[in-house]
């Protein structure tokens, strides 16, 4: 427990992808019947994956610190692996789904960047940006500084 | 019977049509009834660009999404989403 208290980033780990956590919950309880899956970048699964491991490890970790009494009993000591085993074992529970290549009709690549880099130049007659959506930077002067 | 729902978290800074043909191919690929745009507050993984606000990018992500909701939705409950990678 000390050591993961005591590693810089730690603490930061947990909370932000708590957030993660409690909106898949979230999503989940709002649609019962509903098979989730996560569309992402193998980049940004990878990450995700570690952080929500470390969030559940160290609630387990946390939870012998707290009980270190009963971790004496060897049948708690059992549960408690087996537990932290299944806490693992998140790891496998998202479906994720890769994330496909973001591009126009017309097969060029895309991205948020390189608009908002045109934008930053003044330009509005951007491929991939709707008339609406420049209607919307252009009123609230968005990306334009 | 069970629907497939896909979440596509994202920066959205701001959202454009390749975001829309990126929901529409996993879509298609993976037989998903619905996807949901997610829009973060800031990207774990980018500099943090403080301009826009997540109400802009939930607004845009609404407005872009709109001419195909039989099967785009936004999900708007990530105000203080801001994660960083260390």
């Amino acid at each position: 427990m000390s050591l993961i208290k005591s590693h810089p980033s730690s603490g930061k780990y947990i909370s932000e992808f708590r957030e993660f956590k409690n909106t898949i919950k979230q999503v989940t309880e709002d649609h019962p019947d509903t098979e989730l899956f996560i569309i992402s970048g193998a980049d940004f699964r990878n990450k995700l994956l570690k952080a929500m491991a470390v969030l559940e490890v160290s609630k387990y970790i946390a939870k012998v610190a707290s009980d270190v009494t009963s971790f004496l009993d060897i049948q708690y000591a059992s549960s408690l692996a087996e537990r932290l085993k299944n806490a693992c074992n998140i790891l496998d529970k998202p479906n994720f789904l890769d994330l496909p290549r973001s591009r126009l009709d017309n097969g060029e690549d895309v991205s948020s960047s390189k608009i908002r880099e045109y934008l930053k130049n003044g330009d509005i007659d951007i491929d991939g940006l709707t008339p609406e959506i420049v209607h919307y930077i252009d009123n609230h002067d968005l990306y334009f500084h | 019977m069970t629907k497939k729902l896909g979440l596509m978290f994202g920066s959205y800074n701001p959202p454009h049509l390749g975001h829309i043909n990126t929901a529409l191919e996993a879509k298609e690929q993976n037989d998903l009834d619905l996807v949901y745009m997610v829009p973060v507050a800031q990207s774990p993984f980018k500099n943090a660009n403080l301009q826009v606000t997540f109400n802009d990018k939930v607004n845009m992500c609404q407005i872009i999404s709109q001419t195909h909701s039989d099967w785009l939705g936004v999900l708007d409950q990530e105000p203080s989403f801001i994660w960083k990678i260390y």
